[in-house]
């Protein structure tokens, strides 16, 4: 049963690429006339219109980072900012066009949607076509939806007062390059006490070859709410750069809880620089889970800011680089409140020529009396052409607190590959299995369906062994 | 006249914030001079000489890794700090020392020589010395040496004291190599190390940083040859206004190497401290194990301690670790003390004394082992430590 699943993943389910026709692809490059472009395309309140400028201004200004992997092989004037579908956004998928739709249900988010979603979020190049929230979700006061319309429906002010509060654009050049070129993302909000008891998903494909996609999200767990967000993101293989400088902003108030579940597949020619923040008040609590399979280089650090006392954070995450990839991935954490706790678990894969950087900083404040963090780092060596590397920084300003840290690189132990194989299991397969193992910890965070899909990409990427 | 180093680079960068990727020492660092190296008796076998900087950096290129800058850290931006012979403050500071230094020590030992007693050298900086010390160690074959350096001065004296080691370990050699500062409270302390060890070498490096204003510690290691070892245990205090910086770098290219980096501190007031230490597996390397320890103490509300513990890996067919534990003294130990009289204040002197007399008891000396105890019991009395 095992080795049938095997076989039935098949790289085409994310790698099929779809006609362009009636869309609207704005020219090449990144200038104040194209910010001016999108602004106007999106019909931006006039604070964004001048936020996107600004942004613009602190792009050009700000350096690329010195200390990651390269992304010379990113060139923004040849990346397309702004790709319009051939639709606006519906609430049904009988009224999305049939290419998309058919996109979309390759990749399962119908049925998912059907089966196991409280609501669903499609985004397709540059802008959402989808986007539905179950009807006795919407009763319980729960808002899902576009960006673009949260920027001047009910929740405008509350959009105004945290869009890029978090993650300002002065914090990197890429946060800088998001807020001039953003578009699409959602916007939620769980009001006081409300548990929401299944997940809402949303979903980024970027189709168009040498585009960017820059959705935002932005996410308000209010005081004693409970949610479990996911997001999903695939794209074919070009044979030019693409690139996704997305944007998560999420504020868990005080006594909530939100779990962000991420499952990144993007194809190998993705840059993909992408920003996660969370804040985190008194008794809030924050996790993350996080897997990355795609994307040719990858800046990926959820950081969240634990404010508040006996404020909580868990980050659990996988990191898989094959070929072709170079993958910088962690988490950061700054300690404000009393009592903060925080958890770190990473593991990483190399193989085929992949690069694997575990990259993460913990840091405590002066105020954070009393406050705990530990983290847990692996990772797996499964070639000699690849490569692993661990970076964690610590910063600790008071005595008051106890921080810990254990990290392990190593290979496949032949001990384990010889037992499985004594029992009849081929070496391909037992290699296969322990490499699953070893990211159980991850998975068993996963709803189920989503913890089979990064099983497979596992399989998937072992298959070359 | 003020000056600004930037020295003790780490292999692979990461973010710029956190202000780790480099030290910058800025004031009066000016060197006027160099300290006297002559040893006055040497054991037979062992032999010094001096050597111009020129003669020294050739004796250096010729043991020296060859290496193409690409293989620094693949993957990364690429970032170069060339240096003839790699050390763990780096090139800067060799340029730097150069300044004060007009002659570099070379001590070497015959093939198949084993000491039983250590070479100790006495370094005894007065007030308002700005001097430098520059050595080279050439272990022959199959030779064993142990070297203790140590560095002191009156305990309310200021000045900048600079010091370079580098060290060659030929097949199956072995050097313990010790360096002791307890220099006084307004010293500004370089302490720089490289070493190249072939086939079997083994290297001790045991250091304690008691004193100072200011310590900026660096020792990088290339396990070149098969079955090289390196074992390190460094210490340090950092109390009132004192800041430790300290850049640890293993390089392991050779098959079956090993290195055990154990590093042991103590906070307290407005002490800072900042520790890299990075073990870089590179390709061939097959069969070898690397694991690096920090343990820190704080015993104040106002410490500032950065760690950043580095594993690079180019390599499957190794095992590397590392780990950290930073924090104050547990509450469950703090109460089964108290319940045996013990104050919290006196448990803490117990927990520093117990964590820098582990490494003390490594250096062969007794005589210096009792001056390290006092200097530590000094420190006590006269609240740089609570």
């Amino acid at each position: 049963m095992e080795k049938q699943d095997v076989k039935e993943v098949d790289r085409s389910l994310y790698d099929f690429k779809d006609d362009e026709t009636g869309f609207y692809r704005m020219e090449e490059g990144l200038t104040a006339d194209i910010v001016e472009q999108i602004s106007e395309e999106k019909h931006d309140p006039k604070w964004m219109h001048d936020f996107r400028l600004k942004s613009l201004q602190i792009y050009n200004e700000l350096k690329v980072p010195n200390w990651g992997p390269p992304i010379d092989g990113l060139n923004m004037d040849k990346i397309t900012n702004y790709v319009r579908p051939n639709t606006s956004m519906k609430g049904d998928w009988n009224q999305v066009p049939d290419e998309i739709k058919n996109t979309f249900e390759k990749l399962g988010i119908p049925q998912a949607e059907r089966e196991s979603l409280a609501g669903v979020g499609a985004q397709y190049d540059s802008e959402l076509v989808y986007h539905n929230v179950r009807k006795e979700v919407a009763e319980q006061g729960v808002v899902y939806t576009d960006m673009e319309s949260a920027l001047t429906g009910e929740y405008a002010d509350l959009v105004e007062q945290t869009f890029m509060h978090l993650v300002p654009p002065t914090d990197h050049k890429f946060a800088a390059l998001h807020g001039a070129v953003w578009s699409g993302g959602s916007f939620v909000y769980v009001p006081k006490g409300v548990k929401v008891e299944i997940p809402l998903q949303s979903y980024f494909r970027l189709n168009a070859k040498g585009a960017g996609q820059f959705e935002h999200t932005l996410i308000i767990v209010d005081e004693g709410a409970d949610l479990h967000f996911i997001e999903g993101c695939s794209a074919p293989k070009w044979n030019v750069a693409n690139l996704h400088a997305g944007c998560v902003e999420l504020y868990v108030r005080k006594g909530a809880r939100l779990r962000y579940s991420t499952i990144e597949n993007w194809s190998k020619n993705m840059y993909n620089l992408n920003t996660k923040r969370a804040l985190v008040e008194e008794d809030g609590k924050m996790e993350w889970v996080s897997g990355s399979f795609g994307s040719h280089v990858s800046y990926l650090y959820p950081t969240t800011i634990l404010k508040g006392d006996n404020a909580h954070c868990e980050y659990t995450g996988i990191t898989f680089a094959g070929e072709g990839q170079n993958l910088d991935t962690g988490a950061k954490m700054v300690h404000i409140g009393k009592n903060t706790t925080s958890y770190i678990n990473s593991k990483s894969i190399s193989k085929s020529g992949g690069v694997s950087t575990y990259r993460s900083s913990i840091v405590v404040e002066k105020s954070a009396k009393n406050a705990t963090s530990s983290v847990d780092c692996a990772s797996l060596m499964l070639d000699d052409i690849s490569r692993s590397d661990t970076i964690p920084a610590m910063e600790i300003h008071t005595a008051d607190a106890t921080v810990g840290h254990e990290a392990k690189i190593g290979r496949i132990s032949d001990e384990a590959v010889f037992y499985l194989m004594s029992r009849g299991i081929p070496e391909a397969e037992a290699r296969a299995m322990i490499v699953s193992g070893f990211a159980d910890s991850v998975s068993k965070e996963l709803p189920l369906e989503y913890a089979v899909e990064m099983n497979n990409l596992i399989k998937l990427e072992m298959e070359g062994e | 006249m003020s000056e600004t180093l930037k020295i003790a680079h780490i292999p692979s960068l990461t973010w710029n914030r956190l202000g780790v990727n480099e030290t910058l020492v800025e004031g009066d660092l000016a060197l006027t001079g160099d300290v006297d190296t002559r040893f006055e008796t040497l054991p037979d076998g062992v032999t010094s000489r001096t050597l111009s900087p020129e003669e020294a950096k050739a004796f250096l290129a010729e043991h020296a890794p060859k290496e193409a800058p690409e293989a620094v850290v693949a993957g990364k931006v690429p970032i170069y700090h060339p240096q003839t012979f790699g050390t763990g403050l780096g090139a800067d500071f060799d340029a730097y020392l150069a300044q004060g230094v007009k002659e570099v020590t070379l001590l070497e030992t015959a093939d198949n020589l084993t000491l039983t007693e250590p070479i100790r050298w006495d370094i005894e900086c007065r007030e308002g010395n700005h001097v430098a010390g520059s050595e080279l160690i050439h272990v022959g074959r199959n030779s064993s040496l142990t070297l203790i350096l140590c560095v002191h001065s009156d305990e309310k004296a200021s000045g900048v004291f600079g010091n370079s080691t580098k060290v060659i370990l030929e097949d199956g050699a072995t050097l313990t190599l010790a360096k002791v500062q307890m220099l006084g409270s307004g010293f500004t302390d370089f302490e720089d190390t490289g070493a190249a060890l072939k086939d079997n070498a083994h290297l001790d490096v045991i250091q304690l940083s008691l004193g100072g204003k200011a310590s900026y510690l660096g020792c990088q290691s290339e396990l070149n040859g098969k079955g090289s070892t390196m074992e390190a245990h460094t210490g340090y205090i950092a109390g009132r206004d004192q800041t430790v910086d300290v850049n640890y770098n293993t390089i392991q290219r050779g098959q079956k190497t090993d290195c055990q980096m154990h590093f042991d501190g103590v906070l307290d007031h407005n002490g800072q401290k900042t520790f890299r230490g990075t073990i870089d597996f590179r390709k061939g390397a097959k069969g070898s194990t690397g694991d690096e320890q920090e343990n820190v103490l704080l015993l104040s509300e106002d410490p500032l301690n950065r760690t950043l513990p580095i594993i690079l890996c180019e390599e499957e067919d190794v095992e590397g670790r590392h780990g950290a534990s930073i924090g104050r003294l547990e509450d469950d130990m703090l109460f089964y003390l108290a319940t045996r009289g013990i104050s919290e204040r006196q448990a803490q002197e117990i927990m520093v004394r117990a964590r820098l007399s582990a490494i003390t008891r490594l250096i062969p000396d007794e005589t210096l082992q009792i001056d390290i105890r006092d200097f530590i019991e000094d420190a006590f009395r006269k609240k740089t430590l609570s």
